[in-house]
């Protein structure tokens, strides 16, 4: 039908012969122009883009532009926000605090997943935590004493920005919780100190005040944003634009729920978990983590043998918990850690703090994924962070200890 | 220039004369010439019996292959709508990605000629089509086969693959 419509409408005016119009004419390089040249590459996955830079001159040039890697960073935060990519992992492997190896874990749970090792740390970061993945860029608190400093490192172009403790961290002498994230409005990184001052009250009595400390990379400072209205006991995590942690309503009260932190308004906001989830809580059984852009909850207790996955629909409202996804699990299972939410709908999790597994939600099914990295060995730390890889420069964005 | 004579009983169809680099007419329903950004901005100011372009930078080659392109897209859109109207389920969106995938699969110089046509003629759908086919095409490969492939002179100083 279609073929004929365009017969139909292609009446052709032929002034030579058919033959006459084959050209032979080879092609005579990479003819592009310059603009074309960067939409074309700014498509590519970091492995390849960082052997492009080996192809030419022009473009090695090209990929080093600000202008070029920004442009790289908005397609791939686009195909990742959209979930329309496979995803990629970095994997930390640790004997207690020494490193062992860094794995990527590349196009997890598709045929083509890959495990490959990155480039080891320099050795002054002997011993240290992370923080946080965001935008290819790894946020490192060194917890060397000599060396307290968080790193801001590229583990594709080797790039390490060190940033100092502020005056708070210094002294505090109580557990700091740290984040790192984005602010995509203004193209502007930050981490995020929190930390606990125990102080005196008028009648002599501890209090416990929450503290909350920015640092936007490239300002070259720590600066204070206040209180923080709740307080953070574990397990961070971030979504798009937000940081957030299993908190405490606040020092008196024994309300659990997220804690979280926008990165842009620099504002701070407490979501109660979903009421029925106090029992579970109470066993500590409840876990919390970032699933499809969405806060999500894990909830080991209400239906034994069974995992319930509730998301917050809408952030910050309390209203819009909603059960998503009920996972039987096996015998041995204590608890998961969820990571992300693959393209093909699949949930990739940590699980019993080991195997690294994917699980059909429709099904139930469940696939161990990114084997060979060490991962058997439950002896050794491992975090798992959902990577994004880019060109993003941290010694360009600057502002660290010289 | 308008017909006098028309047999069928739809009214005639309005045309466009696309003129190729080399010389060729092509004589193509407004609708899909439309598909042009290029050739939308301006359209109305336009006198109707002047409806030609001579697009010097497209060889008849690839404007054959460029109409061919945005009829199938005028077409799929018409019949994407229709089935959505009527609300019955199609998997037009489908077909057509499809249809895409095998329209640009095609040799390099081709692909080429398509990619700067559509850059040209400003065809955001064709373009992004054609960059992300090139990229495909770059993905997997090592430098030196890149270079093979596009025909890319090696001025690197410094090759760290090239031992490879």
């Amino acid at each position: 039908m279609e073929k004929s419509v365009g017969v139909e409408t292609m009446q052709r005016v032929t002034r030579y012969e058919e033959s006459q119009r084959k050209r032979t004419q080879e092609i005579t390089g990479w003819n592009f122009p310059e603009e074309i040249t960067s939409n074309i590459l700014s498509k590519l996955h970091i492995r390849f883009l960082m052997q492009c830079r080996c192809v030419s001159r022009s473009w090695r040039t090209l990929i080093s532009d600000p202008i070029f890697i920004h442009m790289h960073l908005t397609h791939r935060r686009t195909l990742h926000l959209n979930n329309i990519e496979d995803n990629d992992l970095v994997i930390f492997v640790r004997d207690g605090y020494l490193p062992r190896n860094i794995y990527m874990v590349e196009h997890v749970d598709c045929s083509k997943e890959s495990v490959k090792s990155l480039p080891v740390l320099p050795s002054h970061l002997s011993k240290y935590q992370v923080v946080d993945s965001c935008n290819g860029l790894l946020c490192l608190r060194n917890l060397t004493l000599l060396n307290r400093l968080i790193h801001i490192w590229n583990p594709f172009t080797g790039e390490i920005l060190d940033i100092p403790l502020s005056p708070n961290l210094m002294t505090s002498r109580i557990i700091a919780h740290f984040g790192f994230g984005y602010d995509s409005t203004h193209n502007e990184y930050k981490v995020l100190a929190i930390s606990n001052l125990d102080l005196l009250d008028e009648d002599n009595d501890n209090t416990l005040l929450v503290v909350a400390e920015v640092w936007t990379l490239g300002s070259g400072s720590w600066r204070s944003i206040g209180k923080v209205p709740f307080l953070p006991v574990d397990q961070h995590f971030s979504t798009e634009g937000s940081l957030h942690w299993m908190s405490y309503e606040s020092y008196e009260s024994d309300a659990v729920g997220i804690g979280s932190f926008d990165i842009r308004n620099e504002e701070f906001q407490f979501v109660s978990l979903p009421l029925h989830m106090d029992s579970a809580l109470n066993h500590g059984f409840v876990d919390t983590g970032p699933l499809g852009g969405c806060i999500s909850v894990v909830d080991y207790y209400s239906s034994p043998g069974r995992a319930e996955i509730w998301l917050m629909k809408h952030l910050g409202r309390q209203e819009s918990w909603t059960k998503q996804f009920v996972i039987p699990m096996t015998e041995d299972f204590q608890y998961i850690k969820l990571l992300c939410l693959l393209k093909g709908g699949d949930i990739l999790f940590v699980y019993n703090g080991a195997k690294l597994v994917s699980c059909d939600p429709r099904n139930g099914q469940i696939r161990e994924v990114g084997r060979s990295c060490d991962s058997q060995d439950v002896e050794l730390f491992i975090d798992r962070f959902v990577f994004v890889g880019t060109l993003v420069s941290p010694i360009m964005i600057g502002g660290g200890v010289e | 220039m308008k017909d006098s004579f028309n047999p069928s009983i739809e009214p005639p169809k309005k045309t466009v004369t696309l003129v190729s680099s080399d010389g060729y007419d092509f004589e193509v329903e407004e609708e899909v010439a439309l598909e042009s950004q290029v050739i939308k901005d301006g359209f109305e100011d336009k006198a109707v019996d002047d409806r030609e372009y001579l697009l010097f930078n497209v060889h008849s080659d690839t404007l054959e292959l460029i109409i061919k392109y945005c009829e199938k897209h005028v077409s799929s859109r018409k019949s994407i709508s229709a089935a959505a109207a009527s609300s019955s389920s199609s998997n037009g969106e489908e077909a057509l990605k499809e249809w895409d995938e095998h329209f640009i699969s095609v040799d390099t110089n081709t692909l080429y000629d398509i990619l700067m046509a559509a850059d040209y003629l400003n065809i955001k759908s064709l373009l992004d089509l054609a960059i992300q086919k090139v990229a495909d095409t770059i993905h997997g490969r090592s430098p030196e086969q890149i270079r093979k492939k596009f025909n890319i002179e090696n001025d690197s100083i410094i090759d760290p693959w090239a031992s490879e």
